[in-house]
């Protein structure tokens, strides 16, 4: 190769040495910082096995701990879902967005985490209704 | 040097069994990893949807083949068993692309066709909602990265070569390192973000250690060979009995490297600057009377730098003179295709 060439080509991966562990820092770091830190300065009221439920102001918000998975959505429903399948019943509540959802008061029921991309159900959990 | 035209003219591609063999070897391994992949997420994850099964296998198999052609260059500076792989080069980044269009189709169509914006406005708008929380808009880096990929892909034929000439040929598809910077962001900040599980984000940064060790190995290498060994008129290259018959020594010249041949009792001297792509002439050897670059064959006369008829290539060449057992080279290169008379040395 000749010279130049050689030393644009350094230039293009002294860019890419000094870039990319940025990127996998910054990257790594933000999967824990969408844990939207405002919504939960709320007590925790009810422990899930995937997750809290926290009240602020009025307001309940769902946090879910476990992997989140891709494009989830929040359903209710008054029965136990059997199988992957989403339940006749349930009611669709909110996108799980930016790691929280905001759901409205429900009834006791069964709160469940959808995922558009596999599409299944992949939390669910006993809903007591707020305290 | 100018610009020399680099053929007689010009197909779509010019097929032979090798080319054959190696684009054979790349589509079979292709077609299994694309089988495998959607057999394991089907078995793991039934109810996935076909549509993410395929864009998660079209981009995970553009994204390795990403990581074959980025190694291919380094590894063959850093040993010629490799050399085979770069024969073909590409053709597996027309390929690697063809592989990232079909991923960035689908998850336009999947993604941002069905509403009510348009897919460029959508691709571009959808995630500034949540750029307040520190969302880092993933798709637009991934959108960049195949727009560079395109342009590569497009320009990946001796056509655009000659008329852009090699330099510029080559600073355009150096941009293939921002690609894969773009590339690692778009999966850092995009899938990675919610499939957590270590393997996969270990597995990109193992990809990109990887690749920025045999680039560090690979430039050290070099590094040595440019070290300009002296700045006087004649540079020394060695007794000629330590040149390998039919094969060269470089030098590093006032302005870029020299080969120095030895062939049939006779020393001759060119560029080390292949006109095609700038392959490294002093690492082919002599076939059939040519000085053969190792990278795609291109063939030019020890004597006079220029390619035999039909073909119009030159490249320039340089004085040599033995005195004792020892070669020099003048250090200041003639024009390209000057005929030198080579220094004659015991058979």
């Amino acid at each position: 190769m000749i010279r130049s060439a050689r030393k644009r080509h350094g230039a293009f991966v002294v860019l890419w040495v000094c870039l990319l562990p940025l990127i996998f820092f910054v990257g790594f770091e933000s999967r824990t910082s969408f844990l939207g830190t405002e919504e939960r300065v709320g007590v925790p009221i009810v422990p899930f096995d995937f997750g809290h439920i926290y009240s602020n102001n009025g307001r309940i918000y769902l946090f879910i701990s476990h992997r989140v998975p891709s494009d989830p959505l929040v359903y209710w429903s008054p029965h136990e879902p059997r199988g992957h399948a989403l339940p006749q019943d349930a009611i669709f509540l909110c996108a799980y967005v930016a790691d929280k959802a905001e759901i409205p008061p429900m009834e006791p029921g069964f709160l469940i985490v959808y995922s558009l991309t596999d599409s299944e159900i992949i939390y669910q959990s006993r809903w007591e209704g707020v305290p | 040097m100018g610009r020399c035209p680099l053929s007689l003219g010009y197909q779509a591609v010019g097929w032979n069994p090798q080319k054959k063999r190696y684009d054979m070897v790349v589509l079979s391994g292709l077609i299994t990893y694309l089988a495998v992949f959607l057999g394991l997420a089907f078995t793991w994850f039934p109810h996935i949807t076909i549509e993410t099964a395929i864009i998660r296998a079209f981009g995970t198999a553009a994204l390795i083949l990403l990581h074959v052609i980025l190694s291919i260059g380094p590894l063959c500076r850093i040993s010629d068993r490799f050399l085979p792989l770069l024969y073909n080069r590409r053709h597996l980044g027309v390929i690697m692309f063809t592989v990232a269009a079909v991923h960035g189709t689908m998850s336009l169509v999947q993604f941002h066709a069905l509403g009510d914006m348009g897919i460029l406005a959508s691709l571009f708008t959808s995630e500034l909602p949540y750029l307040h929380q520190g969302w880092v808009p993933f798709q637009p880096l991934g959108a960049l990265a195949l727009l560079i990929l395109f342009a590569m892909a497009a320009t990946s034929h001796d056509f655009w070569l000659a008329n852009l000439t090699a330099p510029m040929w080559k600073t355009l598809h150096s941009l293939v390192y921002v690609a894969y910077v773009c590339l690692v962001g778009h999966v850092v900040f995009g899938i990675l973000q919610v499939e957590t599980h270590p393997l996969w984000f270990g597995s990109l940064v193992l990809g990109a250690v990887w690749l920025t060790s045999i680039h560090l190995i690979a430039a050290r290498k070099e590094h040595r060979l440019d070290v300009i060994q002296t700045h006087n008129a004649w540079i020394s290259c060695g007794k000629w009995s330590d040149i390998p018959e039919d094969r060269a020594v470089l030098v590093c010249g006032h302005g870029e490297r020299i080969a120095v041949f030895r062939y049939d009792g006779k020393i001759s001297a060119v560029s080390n600057v292949c006109q095609h792509q700038n392959g490294p002439l002093g690492e082919g050897k002599i076939i059939d009377g040519c000085i053969t670059c190792p990278w795609h064959g291109y063939q030019y006369l020890p004597d006079s730098g220029q390619s035999p008829p039909p073909f119009t290539e030159k490249i320039p060449t340089f004085r040599t003179k033995l005195e004792g057992d020892i070669v020099f080279v003048q250090a200041e290169p003639l024009p390209p295709g000057t005929q030198v008379p080579p220094t004659e040395v015991p058979k």
